[in-house]
């Protein structure tokens, strides 16, 4: 696709893009799926901030489309923290489309919306301690450009995590004319990415200490999913966690989703000879 | 009203210069391209077909065949 018809696209689908019918067509299986998500990358972040303790750390979401992470983050500060969260959140969203954003507005105290591209985040250099694309960089009308400006925005030592769907699963290669009818319908999707190709781009935009896993290996078609959306929460997410185990052992890299964590490096200090001094 | 937090941390997607903060809107303090503030958002949106054509190598070699 040219640059052209790869900007038409965009200007179609995401500067105005609304997720409402997606949204209303999720089984409860599904939206389980994008709970365990929301689940996984808090506990990166959390464990991101158990070794770099900060007092106030700086959060930006890009594509944060109807705020569904900054909902997820003020779930978890009302569940019984004795002495609530030891570190202020200062949440910052990120969205393109005016209609997503026309759907919500934040009242909570230190979060806040932006409408920005990630190709131009209007923030200066050094600002945030961690970015999250969740779901969006497959989105964006340049992914390179999104990362180089993610880079900038993060303080050295700072954490990136990227999430997508995988294009190369196991089941998109079992079936490929499934995933290539799939992919034709898919008109709000400008990108695809495997494992190989998502490591590949970031690597490109200097990130250090890269770590890509998958999961959601299991997948059924839609009439067995709407069957499991009616089983108990924790049997649904004992099929996960075990089909998860299992898949990552026999295929590590054919998940059905993708989560990478990337860092920007630290600063190196010279150290001075004593001449020097 | 955009909090004094925030703004600290905002620049200007075109020139990455500083912005204040005025009525309605956000103002470049360099190139003074403004920016209004909806529902206390600042839309700060920049196409990324815009700064592409900027920063491709067509467009730098124009430039230099012009220094």
């Amino acid at each position: 696709m040219n640059i052209s018809n790869q900007y038409e696209k965009w200007k179609i689908f995401q500067s105005s893009w609304d997720d409402e019918d997606f949204i209303n067509s999720l089984t409860g299986f599904m939206k389980l799926r994008y709970r365990r998500l929301d689940e996984k990358v808090y506990a990166l972040l959390d464990s991101y901030l158990a070794f770099n303790p900060e007092k106030k750390f700086y959060f930006l979401d890009v594509g944060c489309g109807r705020l569904e992470f900054a909902d997820f983050l003020t779930q978890q500060w009302r569940t019984p923290h004795e002495k609530g969260p030891s570190t202020q959140w200062h949440y910052i969203g990120l969205e393109p489309s005016q209609v997503q954003l026309n759907q919500r507005s934040l009242s909570t105290p230190d979060m806040e919306i932006i409408q920005a591209t990630g190709e131009n985040i209007p923030l200066a250099e050094m600002s945030v301690h961690a970015v999250l694309v969740k779901e969006a960089l497959d989105h964006c009308f340049d992914p390179q450009k999104v990362l180089q400006e993610i880079y900038r925005v993060l303080k050295p030592n700072g954490i990136v995590v990227i999430t997508l769907t995988n294009d190369q699963s196991y089941y998109k290669r079992l079936f490929p004319w499934i995933n290539h009818s799939k992919k034709i319908r898919q008109t709000d999707h400008l990108n695809f990415f495997d494992a190989n190709a998502l490591k590949k781009i970031v690597q490109e935009a200097n990130f250090d200490k890269i770590h890509l896993e998958t999961y959601n290996y299991l997948k059924l078609p839609n009439g067995f999913e709407k069957y499991l959306s009616g089983l108990s929460e924790n049997i649904q997410r004992s099929l996960l966690t075990i089909t998860d185990r299992w898949g990552s052992g026999l295929y590590p890299m054919g998940g059905g989703g993708m989560i990478l964590t990337a860092y920007r490096p630290a600063v190196k200090l010279s150290i001075k000879s004593r001449g020097e001094i | 009203m955009i909090s004094k937090d925030l703004l600290n941390l905002l620049i200007c997607p075109k020139c990455h210069s500083a912005v204040r903060e005025q009525t309605t809107y956000l103002e470049c303090t360099a190139c003074h391209h403004q920016f209004p503030i909806q529902n206390g958002i600042p839309l700060l949106r920049v196409d990324p077909h815009e700064t592409l054509q900027e920063s491709s190598p067509q467009n730098l070699k124009t430039h230099k065949s012009q220094a």
